[in-house]
């Protein structure tokens, strides 16, 4: 076995150089497979609506983009509740990590919606209820993640960010009912628990689209949390050196 | 009738459709490399048994 001194830390070539494991590789693998049976389908077996043409192909990406953001949302809100009443530091990286991965996928869900919003209504962009509610949801996990990366103390910027992070399962409930609550452009949900508004090829390719992008949702939270939890290790790391020194500094003096 | 216009009827919405599905998977695929590519870099500073995945 052979070792290498990285800063203070004894780092050994005989344990996994990346936050990847077995599991995570199997599940890449899957994932990969899944999202090209997403392609096959999505762009196509599957046929043009009969109102849209061809633009519906995008909702079998913008749907389950913006359902995905929304789990983000609730993995952050239930970390953050965890993380302020038992100060678990594993629940707080969750909700960071999760956080990240909500914001990207609301990116994908306003900007492949604008594209879709393009061809159907004639705009990019109108602020009515959803789009507003939903780009608020942007703001407010930008919001969470700057606070997270504030340069304080982990805990005072882990207690001030989970407070944040308590606000995002209210704004989804208000963006998930915006359509039902107020008269907007955009249509009501395509799926819900009286059922769907499409069926056949469409529904498969829907289908498809949401268990894919569910093992790339999946698969990016496991990573992501494991390079935070890094960042943590490095952080404490370098605390420990630095009291270090300062006892050092002390003993000489 | 100008070019982006009978590009466009030409095309239909093949090209919101192309973009969409560019920007999703482009993204996705963007991201995971940042991530990977931190993850090897952190990994190097850290020893093997305080990754508990290893």
């Amino acid at each position: 076995m052979t070792t290498e001194t990285v800063g203070s830390v004894q780092a050994s070539d005989n344990g996994p150089t990346s936050t990847g494991s077995r599991s995570t590789m199997i599940l890449g693998i899957v994932t990969i497979v899944a999202l090209g049976v997403l392609i096959l389908f999505g762009l196509i077996l599957s046929p043009a609506d009969e109102n849209q043409g061809e633009a519906v192909r995008i909702m079998y990406v913008h749907v389950p983009s913006a359902t995905l953001s929304y789990v983000g949302c609730f993995l952050t809100t239930i970390g953050s509740v965890v993380y302020l009443w038992r100060k678990s530091r594993w629940w707080e990286i969750l909700a960071y990590a999760s956080a990240e991965v909500a914001a990207l996928f609301t990116a994908f869900t306003l900007i492949t919606g604008m594209l879709w919003g393009r061809p159907t209504w004639g705009v990019f962009w109108i602020w009515d209820a959803r789009l507003t509610s939903e780009a608020m949801l942007m703001l407010l996990l930008l919001g969470y993640l700057a606070v997270r990366g504030l340069a304080a103390d982990y805990e005072v910027r882990a207690k001030r960010a989970a407070i944040v992070g308590l606000l995002l399962v209210p704004n989804v409930l208000i963006v998930r009912e915006s359509v039902q609550w107020w008269r907007t452009l955009h249509q009501k949900p395509t799926l819900s628990l009286a059922g769907a508004h499409i069926e056949g090829l469409m529904l498969f390719s829907l289908f498809t689209g949401f268990i894919a992008i569910t093992l790339v949702f999946i698969w990016m939270v496991i990573h992501r949390f494991r390079v935070a939890w890094l960042e943590e290790q490095v952080d404490l790391e370098g605390l420990d050196e630095a009291i270090a020194e300062r006892r050092a500094e002390g003993a000489l003096s | 009738m100008s070019t982006a216009v009978i590009l466009a009827e030409a095309t239909g919405t093949w090209p919101y459709v192309a973009a969409a599905w560019a920007v999703v998977f482009g993204g996705m695929g963007a991201y995971a490399l940042v991530t990977v590519v931190r993850g090897r870099r952190l990994s190097k500073k850290v020893a093997p048994e305080k990754r508990r995945w290893s």
